[in-house]
């Protein structure tokens, strides 16, 4: 029996579409401008049009053709990449409180772990290091701020 | 002509910016050979860095940074058939055979010879063509440069990304959307902010450029679990043969060298057209112009199989610059990143950038030049050691390229909600990818959001919202039958019999 094909990404997009186009309508019109040939929700309402129409497109063409049910999803490592997504996120939200030199260390062996290093001396001494030396380039050389922390005693804010 | 030439060579060659084509061509070439990273990412991953330099050096930089990228694109084509670029696909064809004879110092110097005579080629055809271009286009009103900017979407839409033609106008429609976030710039009111202070300026092009490329393919190779292979490993060890090509090479080479520069210089002008489909249309050219003797060895290593896709890509490249320097408007996924970061230094390219920043005009044009002589007599040589770089491991590369793309973009605005925005945009460029829609439209339609919306404003007041100058414009009239004539092609393609092709 043929699988039933799901049309995942044209579904997904008109729904995006659709609520652009709802939020289109939503943006403020000061008055006098009703009569003008072009308001600030002029382009916003016409490019949700075309996003829809595309999108109506696309999903009659995976009907026809069955492209979206043809990726093989198990083929991918979907748990590493996750936590690399997830260990960008912590960076931004630890940024501002752990400061650059702490986050950004952080941030690169949890990497290097998810990705499969598990050399120590590469782990204890790379992320520091670069950490470090990107770090004295950034704030003595450039002259450029780099939070430096709010947790810590001695930051200096 | 004469005089804006001498304006670039006094601007390029004063110490600082010769340095900047020496680290620019080092750069992209290293970052070029790392499979999955092309001339967008290279590009991109160096906007940070030249946020502080004068616009000259910072273009300068790029231009270096975008034919360095190509050069290693092709390095990792021959060595290990891995493509860095697409652009560089055609390569592999007869490189890799070449190289897999032991020959690969040949098929190397091949190459980085024939990149040289396009870009060089092409370069002066593009001193010619530009400032014409440039004048002819001071005539141009808003509703001729609203046409040319549709005309530009709809060509990448069409011929960048075929057989996938309805995903691709969706992205250029999401990036057009994406333009519309912050404040609206005629009326000043805010759209789609959702009451967020971080998102009133609107959307960074850098951070939406880092997200799409650069990111996404940092974690698509996570997600693929992309080793470096046994091949990368042999490449690394540096047994190439001899780099030098004798007297019957050269012959062969010459007569492909000139036509091909022709051929990619032209594809590349066109809108949405650019080095991929400029190299593979030298390649099937040679191939078709080739005696029958010389034909046979095409795919197995041929010389002429090697020269020709190298020669048209680089004068693509140099091509594509037309488009961008006089009209302002890219014609390319790599161009449009150069758009957002001449914007970002405070120039406006179009024909005014000839008359208002000729130094940079001029400056780009000659860098591109230097560049090619840079390739060939710096990175040619290091290729053995570059090299090195095809086995640098994946858990190492990896954190690091995320680490420089959300920096680079933390360190223009200074604001962590950009580093989670960031990732999401990449985790919706990885969705979108995983579905075949072309991330290269998105980043075009972003760029060219405001100033489509500023040239209709202009043209819907000029014309009382009537779309009449459609055909009162002659120029707005000949650009929307090429519109037009770019839309039926795909259509008349797929429903003609035999070609294999299908609508979308």
């Amino acid at each position: 029996m043929k699988p039933r094909v799901v049309p995942v990404a044209p579904l997904v997009l008109f729904v995006v579409f659709a609520a652009y186009g709802y939020e289109a309508t939503q943006i403020v019109v000061f008055p006098g401008q009703e009569l003008e040939p072009f308001k600030p929700r002029t382009m916003p309402v016409a490019l949700a049009v075309a996003g829809l129409l595309f999108a109506a497109i696309r999903m009659l063409q995976v009907f026809r053709q069955g492209e979206d049910a043809r990726i093989d999803w198990r083929a991918y490592d979907w748990t590493r990449a996750a936590l690399m997504c997830m260990a960008m996120l912590g960076y931004g939200l630890l940024f501002v409180p752990l400061g650059f030199v702490a986050a950004t260390t952080l941030f690169l062996l949890t990497g290097f772990l998810v990705l499969g290093e598990r050399r120590r001396s590469v782990l204890l001494i790379l992320p520091l290091a670069f950490t470090l030396v990107f770090w004295a380039l950034m704030t003595q050389l450039l002259d450029l701020y780099l939070a430096p922390g709010l947790w810590w005693p001695a930051a200096g804010n | 002509m004469w005089d804006g030439v001498a304006t670039g060579l006094a601007t390029v060659l004063v110490p600082m910016n010769l340095l900047m084509v020496v680290a620019g061509c080092v750069a992209g070439t290293l970052i070029g050979m790392l499979p999955g990273l092309g001339p967008i990412s290279a590009i991109a991953l160096m906007i940070p860095i030249t946020y502080g330099f004068d616009p000259s050096s910072g273009m300068i930089l790029m231009a270096g940074v975008y034919y360095g990228a190509i050069f290693g694109g092709s390095t990792s084509s021959i060595l290990i058939n891995a493509p860095g670029v697409a652009g560089t696909v055609a390569t592999s064809f007869d490189g890799y055979p070449l190289a897999r004879a032991g020959q690969a110092g040949k098929a190397l110097a091949v190459a980085a010879v024939a990149s040289f005579a396009g870009g060089t080629i092409a370069a002066m055809l593009l001193m010619v063509a530009a400032p014409a271009l440039a004048t002819v286009s001071l005539s141009f009103q808003s509703p001729d440069y609203l046409m040319l900017m549709i005309l530009g979407l709809m060509a990448v839409s069409t011929f960048a990304s075929r057989g996938k033609v309805v995903q691709a106008l969706i992205a250029t429609v999401i990036g057009l959307m994406l333009s519309t976030v912050g404040t609206d710039p005629s009326a000043g009111v805010q759209r789609f902010t959702f009451g967020s202070l971080d998102l009133v300026d609107g959307l960074s092009f850098l951070l939406l450029a880092m997200a799409t490329f650069a990111l996404s393919e940092a974690l698509m190779t996570v997600l693929k679990g992309d080793k470096a292979g046994a091949e990368a490993e042999a490449a690394s060890r540096g047994n190439f043969g001899s780099l030098k090509l004798d007297r019957e090479d050269a012959r062969q080479m010459t007569p492909v060298v000139g036509r091909s520069s022709v051929l990619g210089f032209l594809v590349g002008v066109l809108p949405g057209a650019g080095a991929t489909i400029a190299s593979f249309l030298a390649y099937g050219m040679e191939r078709a112009l080739a005696p029958l003797r010389e034909k046979n060895r095409f795919g197995k290593g041929s010389i002429r199989g090697i020269a020709a896709p190298e020669t048209a890509n680089n004068a693509a490249c140099t091509g594509s610059f037309v488009p961008l320097l006089t009209l302002g408007i890219p014609g390319s996924g790599t161009t449009a990143v150069m758009l957002g970061a001449l914007i970002s230094y405070g120039v406006q390219p179009g024909p005014q950038l000839f008359q208002t920043n000729p130094e940079v005009f001029w400056s780009v044009i000659i860098s591109m030049y230097l560049g090619n002589v840079v390739l060939l007599m710096l990175n040619l040589p290091l290729i053995p050691y570059i090299a090195k770089l095809l086995i640098l491991p994946r858990q190492l590369l990896v954190p690091f390229i995320l680490f420089f793309s959300l920096i680079g973009v933390y360190l223009v605005s200074f604001n962590t909600f950009d580093i989670l925005l960031m990732t999401a945009f990449a985790v919706a460029a990885i969705f979108l990818r995983f579905f075949d829609y072309p991330m290269a439209p998105l980043i075009l339609g972003f760029i060219l959001g405001d100033m489509i919306e500023d040239n209709l404003q202009r043209t819907m007041t000029l014309y009382d919202g009537s779309i009449s100058f459609l055909w009162q414009r002659p120029v707005s009239l000949g650009i929307s039958i090429l519109i037009l004539f770019v839309i039926l092609v795909p259509i008349v393609r797929a429903f003609r019999p035999g070609t294999g092709a299908r609508p979308g």
